[in-house]
C-alpha cells in the first residue's frame, strides 16, 4: 500500500559538470496540492522533467504510488500534464486533443466520447469540441490542455508553469478555478512556478528551491512566517534585513535588538552564537510602520521613492548603517507621510513575525 | 483641456507653458480597421505620462506616430509647439526605449551609446567623455567593451537607456521597456527610470500594460482601450474614481455590485445600497457600485451591512483575500492583513464600506 | 535500455547518412587525392601531375583563367545581387514570397537549360542579337563565344543562388535596428551603411563563398558559350578522364579545385564562421580587433559621405526623389533572370527548320519528334526514375539526420552538421569524377544505381537543409506531450511529429528529385554513354548541334521543374 503519491528518494541530475538537482527528497501526499517554487534555473524544471520521465536521474530512486518508476519510460508512467505553452496538437481539434490519450490507451469509442464530453465539460469547454487549438484564446488553450491531462485520469498532475503565458487578469481566473478542480477531483497535483504569489495562494505546500537543492518544504504560512534560512525569506516575498545584536537564548526563541527595539525570534538558526555577536532582522514590509514622534524608533531614514499602488503606498528608504533599502507598505495613498527626500523614523507593528539569521561574511 | 491641466500636478500646470508635446485629433486606420481614433493628448516639460492598455488597444500605434516610424492618418503633432507631423524620424530630437532593446548587435556597449553622438558629429574627446559619465550613471562602467549577447537581460536594459539618455533628448519614449525582465528586476529599474527621470528633467512617454508599473511610476496616465482614450488622469484619479467599469476592472481589484437607481439608493438582488455623497442620478436607469476590496469591512459600524459567508480564502504572505458570497449570488473579495488573521471557510459575516468610498458608474 | 541510465544520443540517427557520406564522398575524394599523387607507369609516389600542370603554358593559362573567372563572376554576382535581395528582404512579407518565386524558380531550373536558351537567344538568330543589331549595338553573331558571354551567362546561372544567400541573412536583421538607429539620429543612408550592411555582411561572404565554389569547377558555360581562350578546369579534367584516360593528371586537377575551394572556406571560417552559411550567428571579433574596427571606420565614412551626397541632392531637388530606383532595378533584374526560361516556350512552338526569334509560324512538331523518339523518351523517364529513387534514399536518410540532430544535446552536432554540408562546398565535378574512379572499380559504371547514389550526395544537403528549417519550427514539447499521454515514440512520431512536418518532408522529398532530374555532372561520367538521363542527353545534343527538338526537351524540363517547385513551395510550412 502507497503511503506517498510521490517519493523522490535522493535523487540527482547533472548537465556536464552542473548538478542540476542535487540529492531530492520529497514526499508528496494523495490528493496534495505541492508547489515547486524557485528562481530559473534552481532545477524545479529538471526536477519536474524527472517525475514526468523526460529526463533520466544520474542517481537516486522515484516511485509514483509506491511503484519504483526510474526506469520506466515517459508513456507507461500515467502521468497528466499541462506544459507551459500548452503543446496543444495543432492539427487536431478540441475533441481529438483531449481524446488523444484515450486513444492510445485503447479505450472504446463510446466510453471517450462519454469521457471526453464529461472533460470538457469540467473546464467549461463544452460546445467547442470542434474547433482547432490556433482558434481558441490562451485561457480556452489552458482549458483543453488541462482537460486533455485529467481525462486519462492520471496518478499525478504535474504542471509547468502553466500561467506564465496569460495576462494577469486571466492569470488570476484561472488560478481559481484550477484549485477548485484540483479539490473537486481531489487529484495529487505538482506545479513548478517562479511566482513567489501564485505559490502562497495555490499550494498545501510549497518545496522552495534554489541551486539545484530544495531548502524548505512548508505551508505557505510556514514558509512565509518561519522561512528556514536567508534564501527562502527573501525569495517568497520582500524582506528587509537590518544590522541587530543577539542578546540571549531560552528555550526555542531568542532575543535580538536593533535600534531601540527588542525583538523575540526563533533560536535555531543562530545556533553556535554567543550573545552580543551581530546578526541580521529580517522582517517584511507590512511589519515596519512610521513610528510616532517620540517613541522607541527602529531606525531612521530618507525617503528616496515613493511608490504608489493604489491600495498601498510603497516608501523606499535609506537608513544609516542599514545596507540596501528599507521598505515600507502602507494602506492607502498614505498623503503627508514619507514625502520624497524627507526623514522618516520606522518602528516595527506589534508582535511581527521576526526571523534572525548569522551575518553573512 | 481645462480638465487635463486640473489633473496635472501643480508644479506642471503652469498654464502660459507650451506643451513639450502636443497629440492634436491624430487617428490611424488600416484598411477599415480604426487602430487609434482621433484623439488629443498634451504632455507639459519634465512630465512623465504613461499610455497604458491591454493589448490591441492601440497603445503602441500611438507611440509609434508619436516617435514617426508610422504616419497618422489624420490630425497634428507638436512638439515644442512646432508641427512635426510630417518630420522624418531622426530629425524629432526624440529618445526612444524599444521593446527588446533593439541594440545593435555589432557593436559593443560602448559603441552603442556613442552612436547617437556620432551621428551628431561630436568630437571625439567629448564624446568619449559622455559615453563613460552615461555608462556609469546607468551602473554599466567596466562593461564597455561587451557586446549585447553578452549581456543579462537587466543589462542590456541599462545600455537602451544609457543611449537614449546620453545625448539628452527632450522627449523620451519607453515602450514596454521592461516587459522582458522578471518581477524584482523590473521593480528595480523601475525605480532606476524614476531616478533619471528626475535627475535629467526629461519629459518621458511610457508605454506599458501593466498596471503596476503605470501607477509606480507616472505623473500621469492615459489609458487606452478599443482605439480610445478611456481616461486620463493621475495614478490617483484613476484607481480612486475611475471613470468606467473597464478603468475599475482593469486597474486593481475591484467588487461590482449592479441594480437599478431608485431614490435613496441602488436596488440590486442584495438590498437597497445607499449612494456615494453628492450623486445625483436619474432614477429608474441600471448603475453599478464599485468598491475597492480595501474598503469592504468587517461588521460596519454604519452604512449597508450585507450578510454572506466566506466561500474562499486566499493567502498571500502580506494579507489574506477573503472571498464572501453573498445571498444573490454575488461575491465580493475583502483583504486582511496578516495580523487580522483569515476566517474559516463557510464562516457568517457582515460587511458594509464606508458609503464616501464607493463610486457609482454606468453599467 | 539499463537502469537509471541515460538513453543514446539522438544524434544516432544520423549514422546512416553519416555513413553514406564517408563511403560516397568522402573516401572516394580521399582515393582521388591519393591517385594524383601517383607515378604513372610505377604506381609509386610522385609529383609529375602537379609539374606538368604548372609547367605547360596551356595548363597554367587554365588554371589562371578558372580562378579569375570565378571571381569575376562571383564579383558581378555579389554586385548585382545585393541591391536586388536588399529590395526583396524590405518587401512585405506576402509580396516577398510571390517575387521570391520569381528569384527561385530560375534557382531550380538546370544551368544546362539556362545556357542553352542563352546560346540560342545570343546567337546569330537570336531575339537579343537581333534587337541589338536593330538597335546599332552589336553585330549579329558578335554575342558568343568570347569572355563577356561567359561571364554574362555564368553570373546569370549564380545569381539566384548569391540572391538566396544574401536574402536569408537579411531576412533576420531585425528591422526595429534601422529605426532604432533613426530616432538616434541616423539619416537613411547612414543607418543602412552603419547598421543593416555591417549585419548583411555574413550573408554577402557566404553568398561569394558559394558562388566562387561553384564557379570553380563550371564547365557547361565556358563549353556552350565561351572560345577555346575560356577554357577551364573542368573541361580539361572531362577530356582527360573520358578522351585520355589519364586519370592520374584529372586527379591533380581535382585535388586543386578541392584545395582551393577549401582554403576558401578556411579564409570565411576565420571571418565569419562556417556556421553563418547555414544563418547561424557566427563569430564574433573581439571589440579591439584591427579588422572590426577598420571595417566600422570605413562604414563610418561611407555612411557620412554618401548621407551628405543624398541630403545634399535632396535640397537640390526639394526632396528624396529616387525611391523608384530600387524597385526598377529589381524588376529589371529578375526579368533578365526569367527572361531566356520563358523565351524558350514560343521556340519550341516553331514551325521553322531552324531556331529563329520570333518564330515564323505554330507548330508541334518538335515536341511529337521529341515524344517519338526513343532515344529521348527512354532518358526521360530514366531521369524520373533516378529522381524517385534519389528522392527516397535522401528523404530517408536526411529526415533522420533532421530529427537526430534537431533533438541531440551532444557536442558532436556541429561537426555532422558541416558533414552533411560537405557536398555542397566540394565542387561537384570533384564528386562526379572520385565517384566514377569508385564505381569502376565496384563495378557501378553505367548503372542507374551507381547514377542514383551519386545524385544523392547532391541532394543530401539540400533536403537537410529544408528539414532542418522545418524542424525549427517544430514544438518538441508535442512529443513530450503524447509521451505522458501514453504514446510510445513511434506512435508519437507517426501520429504527432509526422503529419506536423509533412509539408516540409514532402518539400525536402521534391527538392532532393529536382536536384537529381537536372543533375548533369554525375549523370555525364557515371551514366557512360549506355545510361543517357534527359540532361546527359541534351548535353550530348548541344554540344554537336543546336536544334528545335532540344529547345522542346528543354521546355519539357521547365515545366516539370516548374510544377513541382511551385508544389513544394506551396506545401513548405511558412515561416
Amino acid at each position: 500500500m502507497a503511503t506517498e503519491a510521490v517519493r523522490l528518494d535522493g535523487v540527482t541530475r547533472r548537465f556536464g559538470a552542473m548538478v542540476a538537482l542535487h540529492e531530492a527528497w520529497l514526499k508528496v501526499r494523495h490528493g496534495e496540492f505541492l508547489t515547486l517554487l524557485g528562481p530559473s534555473g534552481c532545477g524545479k524544471t529538471t526536477l519536474l522533467n524527472l517525475i514526468a520521465g523526460f529526463l533520466a536521474a544520474d542517481g537516486g530512486e522515484i516511485f509514483i504510488e509506491g511503484a519504483l518508476v526510474t526506469a520506466t519510460p515517459v508513456w507507461q508512467r500515467d502521468i497528466g500534464m499541462v506544459f507551459q505553452n500548452y503543446a496543444l496538437f495543432p492539427h487536431m481539434d478540441v475533441a481529438r486533443n483531449v481524446a488523444y490519450g484515450l486513444a492510445t490507451r485503447g479505450v472504446n469509442k463510446a466510453e471517450a466520447a462519454q469521457r471526453v464530453a464529461e472533460a470538457l465539460a469540467l473546464v467549461k469547454l463544452t460546445g467547442m469540441a470542434g474547433r482547432r487549438p490556433r482558434e481558441l484564446s490562451g485561457g480556452q488553450q489552458q482549458r483543453v490542455a488541462l482537460a486533455r491531462a485529467l481525462v486519462i485520469r492520471p496518478k499525478v498532475l504535474l504542471l509547468d508553469e502553466p500561467f506564465s503565458a496569460l495576462d494577469r487578469n486571466l492569470r488570476g481566473a484561472m488560478q481559481v478555478e484550477l484549485k477548485e478542480i484540483q479539490q473537486r477531483l481531489g487529484i495529487t497535483t505538482i506545479f513548478v512556478t517562479h511566482d513567489q504569489g501564485e505559490a502562497l495562494s495555490m499550494s498545501d505546500r510549497v518545496a522552495v528551491m534554489s541551486a539545484g537543492r530544495i531548502h524548505q518544504v512548508g505551508t505557505p504560512e510556514e514558509v512565509y512566517r518561519r522561512p528556514a534560512d536567508r534564501f527562502v525569506a527573501g525569495f517568497v516575498g520582500d524582506v528587509n534585513r537590518l544590522p541587530a545584536r543577539l542578546l540571549g537564548r531560552e528555550g526555542d526563541t531568542a532575543q535580538v535588538a536593533a535600534g531601540a527595539c527588542h525583538f523575540t525570534v526563533p533560536a535555531a538558526p543562530l545556533a553556535g552564537l554567543a550573545p552580543g555577536a551581530a546578526v541580521e532582522l529580517f522582517l517584511r514590509p507590512e511589519q515596519l510602520a512610521p513610528a510616532p514622534a517620540g517613541g522607541p524608533a527602529l531606525l531612521e531614514g530618507v525617503v528616496v521613492a515613493r511608490v504608489y499602488q493604489g491600495d498601498r503606498m510603497e516608501l523606499h528608504l535609506e537608513a544609516a548603517g542599514v545596507p540596501g533599502r528599507v521598505l515600507l507598505r502602507l494602506p492607502g495613498h498614505a498623503p503627508g507621510v514619507g514625502e520624497h527626500g524627507s526623514h522618516l523614523a520606522v518602528q516595527a507593528q506589534p508582535q511581527p513575525d521576526a526571523m534572525a539569521f548569522p551575518p553573512t561574511t | 483641456m481645462d480638465a487635463q491641466v486640473a489633473d496635472m500636478p501643480a508644479s506642471l500646470a503652469a498654464p502660459s507653458r507650451v506643451p513639450k508635446l502636443s497629440v492634436q485629433r491624430i487617428g490611424k486606420r488600416y484598411g477599415k480597421l480604426d487602430a487609434l481614433l482621433p484623439m488629443d493628448l498634451d504632455v507639459a516639460p519634465g512630465e512623465f505620462v504613461t499610455i497604458l492598455g491591454p493589448s490591441g488597444s492601440g497603445k503602441t500605434t500611438l507611440l509609434q506616430i508619436i516617435a514617426g516610424l508610422t504616419e497618422p492618418t489624420c490630425g497634428r503633432l507638436l512638439i515644442d509647439g512646432r508641427n512635426e507631423t510630417d518630420t522624418p524620424p531622426h530629425r524629432r530630437g526624440i529618445g526612444v526605449v524599444f521593446q527588446n532593446y533593439a541594440l545593435f548587435p555589432h557593436l559593443t556597449v560602448a559603441e552603442n551609446v556613442a552612436f547617437p553622438l556620432q551621428m551628431r558629429r561630436m568630437p571625439a574627446a567629448e564624446l568619449n567623455r559622455k559615453v563613460a559619465a552615461t555608462l556609469e550613471m546607468v551602473g554599466l562602467g567596466g562593461l564597455q567593451h561587451r557586446f549585447p549577447r553578452e549581456l543579462s537581460g537587466g543589462q542590456q536594459q541599462r545600455v537602451a537607456l544609457a543611449r537614449c539618455f546620453v545625448y539628452q533628448p527632450a522627449l523620451i519614449i519607453m515602450d514596454e521597456p521592461l516587459g522582458a525582465l522578471d518581477r524584482k528586476l523590473r521593480e528595480t529599474m523601475q525605480l532606476e527610470i524614476r531616478r533619471l527621470h528626475r535627475d535629467t528633467g526629461a519629459t518621458i512617454l511610457f508605454v506599458t500594460h501593466d498596471q503596476d508599473e503605470a501607477l509606480a511610476l507616472s505623473d500621469r496616465i492615459c489609458l487606452l482601450n478599443q482605439a480610445r482614450i478611456e481616461q486620463l488622469g493621475t495614478p490617483q484619479d484613476i484607481y480612486e474614481r475611475p471613470a468606467s467599469l473597464f478603468v475599475a476592472d482593469f486597474i486593481g481589484l475591484s467588487n461590482v455590485l449592479r441594480g437599478t437607481l431608485e431614490a435613496g439608493g441602488l436596488r440590486t438582488a442584495d438590498g437597497l445600497l445607499p449612494l456615494p455623497p453628492g450623486a445625483t442620478p436619474a432614477s429608474g436607469s441600471l448603475a453599478a457600485l464599485v468598491i475597492r476590496p480595501e474598503h469592504v469591512e468587517l461588521d460596519p459600524a454604519e452604512g449597508p451591512a450585507l450578510a454572506g459567508r466566506v466561500t474562499e480564502t486566499v493567502y498571500a504572505g502580506s494579507e489574506h483575500r477573503l472571498v464572501v458570497t453573498l445571498g444573490s449570488g454575488a461575491s465580493l473579495i475583502l483583504r486582511r492583513t496578516a495580523s487580522q488573521g483569515s476566517l474559516p471557510l463557510g464562516a457568517p459575516v457582515l460587511l458594509g464600506w464606508p458609503a464616501e468610498r464607493a463610486q457609482l458608474l454606468r453599467p | 535500455m539499463t537502469l537509471a541510465g541515460r538513453r543514446l544520443d539522438p544524434l544516432w540517427l544520423a549514422a546512416p547518412g553519416l555513413v553514406f557520406l564517408l563511403g560516397f564522398l568522402l573516401a572516394p575524394v580521399l582515393q582521388l587525392l591519393s591517385v594524383s599523387l601517383e607515378d604513372a607507369d610505377t604506381g609509386g609516389f610522385s609529383l609529375a601531375a602537379y609539374q606538368r600542370a604548372f609547367g605547360v603554358p596551356v595548363y597554367v593559362r587554365v588554371i589562371t583563367n578558372t580562378f579569375v573567372m570565378a571571381l569575376q563572376t562571383m564579383a558581378c554576382c555579389l554586385v548585382l545581387g545585393y541591391p536586388l535581395a536588399y529590395w526583396l528582404a524590405r518587401l512585405p512579407k506576402r509580396r516577398q514570397r510571390l517575387v521570391s518565386l520569381l528569384v527561385l524558380l530560375p534557382f531550380w531550373t538546370s544551368a544546362l537549360v539556362k545556357n542553352f536558351a542563352w546560346l540560342v537567344l545570343l546567337g546569330r538568330n537570336g531575339a537579343v542579337s537581333g534587337v541589338l543589331d536593330w538597335l546599332g549595338i552589336a553585330e549579329p553573331g558578335s554575342l558568343l563565344f568570347n569572355r563577356g558571354a561567359v561571364i554574362f551567362a555564368m553570373t546569370h546561372s549564380m545569381l539566384p543562388l548569391a540572391v538566396v544567400a544574401m536574402l536569408s541573412v537579411m531576412g533576420q536583421i531585425d528591422n526595429r535596428l534601422v529605426l532604432a538607429a533613426g530616432t538616434l539620429g541616423a539619416t537613411r543612408v547612414e543607418a543602412f551603411w552603419r547598421v543593416f550592411f555591417q549585419l548583411s555582411m555574413p550573408g554577402v561572404a557566404s553568398a561569394g563563398l558559394l558562388v566562387f565554389i561553384g564557379a570553380l569547377g563550371y564547365f557547361i558555360t565556358p563549353a556552350l558559350l565561351g572560345s577555346p581562350r575560356e577554357t577551364m578546369m573542368g573541361q580539361v579534367i572531362i577530356l582527360q578522364i573520358q578522351t585520355m584516360d589519364n586519370w592520374i593528371f584529372a586527379s591533380a586537377l581535382a585535388a586543386m579545385l578541392i584545395g582551393a575551394a577549401l582554403l576558401s572556406c578556411l579564409l570565411f571560417d576565420r571571418l565569419f564562421g562556417l556556421s553563418a552559411i547555414a544563418g547561424g550567428s557566427g563569430v564574433q571579433r573581439s571589440p579591439r580587433s584591427p579588422v572590426r574596427r577598420f571595417g566600422l571606420w570605413l562604414l563610418a565614412r561611407l555612411g557620412s559621405g554618401f548621407s551628405r551626397l543624398a541630403e545634399g541632392l535632396a535640397r537640390l531637388l526639394g526632396g528624396h526623389r529616387f525611391g523608384w530606383l530600387l524597385p526598377a532595378y529589381g524588376i529589371a533584374v529578375i526579368a533578365v533572370l526569367v527572361l531566356p526560361i520563358l523565351a524558350l516556350f514560343p521556340m519550341a512552338f516553331t514551325s521553322s527548320e531552324f531556331l529563329s526569334f520570333p518564330p515564323p509560324g505554330f507548330s508541334l512538331r518538335w515536341f511529337a519528334e521529341y515524344f517519338a523518339s526513343p532515344v529521348w523518351v527512354a532518358a526521360t523517364l530514366r531521369s524520373f526514375g533516378i529522381g524517385a529513387a534519389t528522392a527516397v534514399v535522401t528523404l530517408c536518410i536526411a529526415t533522420l539526420a533532421g530529427f537526430g540532430l534537431a533533438r541531440s544535446g551532444s557536442r558532436l552536432t556541429g561537426a555532422v552538421f558541416l558533414l552533411f554540408l560537405l557536398p555542397m562546398i566540394v565542387p561537384s565535378i570533384v564528386v562526379a569524377v572520385a565517384l566514377f574512379y569508385l564505381f569502376a572499380q565496384l563495378g557501378l559504371v553505367a548503372t542507374d544505381l551507381g547514377i542514383m547514389i551519386g545524385h544523392t550526395v547532391h541532394a543530401i544537403p539540400i533536403a537537410f537543409v529544408i528539414l532542418l528549417a522545418t524542424l525549427k519550427g517544430y514544438d518538441w514539447r508535442l512529443d513530450q506531450a503524447a509521451a505522458t499521454l501514453g504514446a510510445n515514440r513511434l506512435r508519437s512520431f507517426l501520429r504527432v511529429a509526422m503529419p506536423l512536418t509533412k509539408g516540409g518532408l514532402v518539400a525536402a522529398g521534391i527538392f532532393a528529385f529536382l536536384s537529381s532530374f537536372e543533375e548533369l555532372t554525375v549523370a555525364l561520367f557515371i551514366g557512360g554513354g549506355l545510361r543517357s538521363t534527359l540532361p546527359k542527353q541534351l548535353w550530348d545534343d548541344v554540344v554537336l548541334q543546336v536544334s528545335p527538338t532540344l529547345v522542346a526537351a528543354s521546355v519539357v524540363v521547365v515545366v516539370v521543374v516548374t510544377a513541382l517547385f511551385l508544389l513544394a513551395e506551396a506545401l513548405r510550412p511558412k515561416d
